[in-house]
């Protein structure tokens, strides 16, 4: 057996009884590079890949986001969001549905966390649809996927992370996020709409609320808009790079929590550490990752699988359809974040060999990844909000089907149109 | 001895989210003085680059273990029984830490090297390495620590850990 066949199937087997991915990568990776280059050889990549790994100034970015998303939750701003949303679009059979879909999106404006967007709004907007009659079917499955908005629109971990790993621009990453998330949101609204009109014991109606209300409601989300006026443009102008606005984005972030009365010391710790397990688990799988790495460059893996596959009579949309499809079945079982560390090395240099643009991919594969964030098995966003309000796991993954074809679509629609994804990138200054 | 190792990854906790803080604060700074006066702060992509992202990473490892705070796939292990999933776990903790520990024990060496020598990285400002390699070296030594302290101790014990870090206190 040839070293990088033992080292797969090491990988494989201990992904697959549960030891965790960063230790399984680092293991895997280990025991290749001391077959094929002995004891030495193994001490001087670690004694290198260990620390060049996450001293990546880019990489900064990512605690940064992870820390404003911390921030963020403890100001409780986003819990105004759902309200606000409701009052413009409540009164619309499904209003609140599609008030949680505008919340998510604004939840994803100001945090990059998936799973934090996903609990805030299972704690605020999915009793409320609960106690207006919601089918809890309809109300927890688009809570569940709203949340995975936050994943592509700006500032957005998850493309953070792919634009380290892909060493393409962070910055035209995000702003390529921006269009793609408001067509997400989009389909999530239409896809309520199409719920409700087959089946309008789905939804009930609500009253009409005055303008009054409705436009005292937008002053609560003033510090949202700022906050991701600032991000997104800093870095669409040129003003700032990703990094500097992931950390002027914390700061402001930590200032709304001061003015909004729940900052205190012991929460401020508590922030800050819940960022820094997020941040520590999100590194240590790059550090995995790069032994890994390191083995397969070392054994030209990576160059024999792009040589194969460009190599293939197939159509090149064909092999991208595969390679999506792929992404959505490893959602179905993996985290986010270490599938992008995992095969992102692996899979780019295919992409790009077969013609396509590395930024529209990273919005691709994010957009597949969402997916992955409420599929079953796995389904992160499903437990989050099972775990939050205490619902059925079947209630809530039957809920996200629709949304699954509508993203499905969503994706068909990008590929056919990678336009709606390049404009604003390619208009960056 | 248990007891010791936790009073130190609290100790390293606190040092990472200080370095955290540290890099919100230099970036911002950076910014504004460079908006406002002309003056950006020159040294800081190096300092953050070099110290900080590493205490920020290092340091806290240990205590993210102990919150079971690395995420694994638990789909298949799920349908084990509780011992043989412990005894994986066990396992897998065992191989790490003997990974883990290489590159501690190589980042020690490295430090004492470079105290001994006075490495320094030469630019436009001088920064010396010695802190770098040490801080390195603790922040594994502590993740291996708990990595193999995790080998010994019981499932309640291990949950309990597990939800002090839920709470992320």
């Amino acid at each position: 057996m040839s070293p990088v066949l033992i080292a797969c199937l090491l990988l494989g087997g201990l992904l697959l009884f549960g030891v965790p991915v960063a230790f399984s990568l680092a293991i895997a990776g280990a025991a290749g590079l001391f077959m094929i280059g002995g004891w030495d050889s193994l001490v001087g990549i670690l004694e290198t890949t260990t620390l060049s790994s996450v001293s990546a100034y880019e990489l900064v970015s990512i605690p940064m986001f992870i820390l404003m998303a911390e921030f963020v939750i403890l100001s409780g701003i986003a819990n105004g969001l759902f309200e606000a949303a409701a009052l413009w679009v409540g009164r619309v059979r499904g209003g609140l549905a599609m008030a949680t879909a505008l919340a998510g999106a604004g939840f994803g404006a100001i945090s990059g966390s998936s799973t934090a967007s996903a609990a805030t709004l299972a704690s605020t907007s999915l009793p409320a649809m609960l106690r207006q009659g919601y089918d809890p079917r309809l109300a927890s499955g688009v809570v569940a996927i709203s949340g995975t908005l936050a994943m592509l629109i700006p500032p957005s971990v998850a493309l953070v992370l792919y634009g380290v790993i892909a060493d393409i621009s962070v910055g035209k990453l995000l702003i390529a996020g921006v269009i793609p998330g408001l067509i997400v949101t989009l389909a999530i609204v239409l896809t309520v709409y199409v719920i409700v009109l087959f089946d309008p014991k789905a939804a009930p109606t609500a009253v009409s609320v005055p303008w009054r209300a409705k436009l005292g409601a937008l002053k609560e989300l003033g510090p949202m808009l700022l906050l991701f006026g600032l991000i997104t443009v800093c870095i669409y102008t040129g003003l700032s790079t990703p990094t500097e606005a992931s950390a002027i984005g914390a700061l402001g972030a930590l200032g709304l929590a001061v003015r909004s009365g729940n900052f205190s010391a012991a929460a401020f710790v508590s922030a800050c550490s819940r960022s820094a397990r997020t941040t520590c688990m999100i590194l240590l799988i790059i550090v995995g990752a790069h032994i890994f790495g390191y083995f397969f460059t070392l054994t030209r893996t990576t160059y024999s699988i792009v040589t194969w596959v460009s190599a293939l009579p197939l159509d090149p949309f064909v092999i991208l359809a595969i390679i999506l499809f792929g992404y959505i079945v490893l959602g179905c079982v993996m985290d986010q974040a270490a599938i992008l560390i995992l095969t992102v090395p692996v899979v780019l240099p295919v992409i790009k060999a077969l013609g396509f643009d590395p930024v529209w991919f990273g919005v691709m594969v994010v957009v597949t990844a969402e997916l992955g964030m409420v599929t079953p098995p796995v389904g992160l966003n499903v437990f989050v909000v099972s775990k939050t309000t205490g619902m059925p796991l079947g209630t809530v993954f039957h809920g996200v089907w629709p949304h699954v074809v509508a993203h499905i679509l969503v994706l068909v629609l990008l590929t056919v149109v990678p336009g709606l994804v390049m404009w604003l990138p390619s208009n960056m200054q | 001895m248990v007891k010791l190792i936790r009073a130190c990854e609290n100790g390293a906790r606190y040092l990472g989210i200080a370095a955290t803080v540290t890099i919100m604060a230099i970036i911002a700074c950076d910014v504004v003085l460079r908006y406002a006066f002309n003056a950006p702060l020159a040294w800081a992509y190096e300092f953050i680059g070099l110290y900080v992202m590493a205490a920020l990473f290092f340091l806290p490892l240990g205590y993210v273990q102990r919150c079971h705070g690395n995420i694994a796939v638990d789909l298949f292990v799920k349908l084990l029984p509780v011992p043989v999933r412990s005894a994986f776990a066990r396992m897998g903790n065992v191989l790490a830490a003997s990974v883990f520990a290489i590159a501690c024990g190589a980042f020690a060496v490295k430090a004492l090297d470079a105290f001994q020598s006075g490495d320094e990285i030469i630019g436009p400002y001088i920064w010396v390495t010695w802190p770098i390699y040490t801080i390195v070296a603790v922040g594994l030594g502590l993740f291996v620590l708990r990595l193999l302290v995790q080998v010994f101790q019981s499932e309640a014990t291990l949950q309990h850990d597990a939800a002090e870090g839920d709470h992320g206190v």
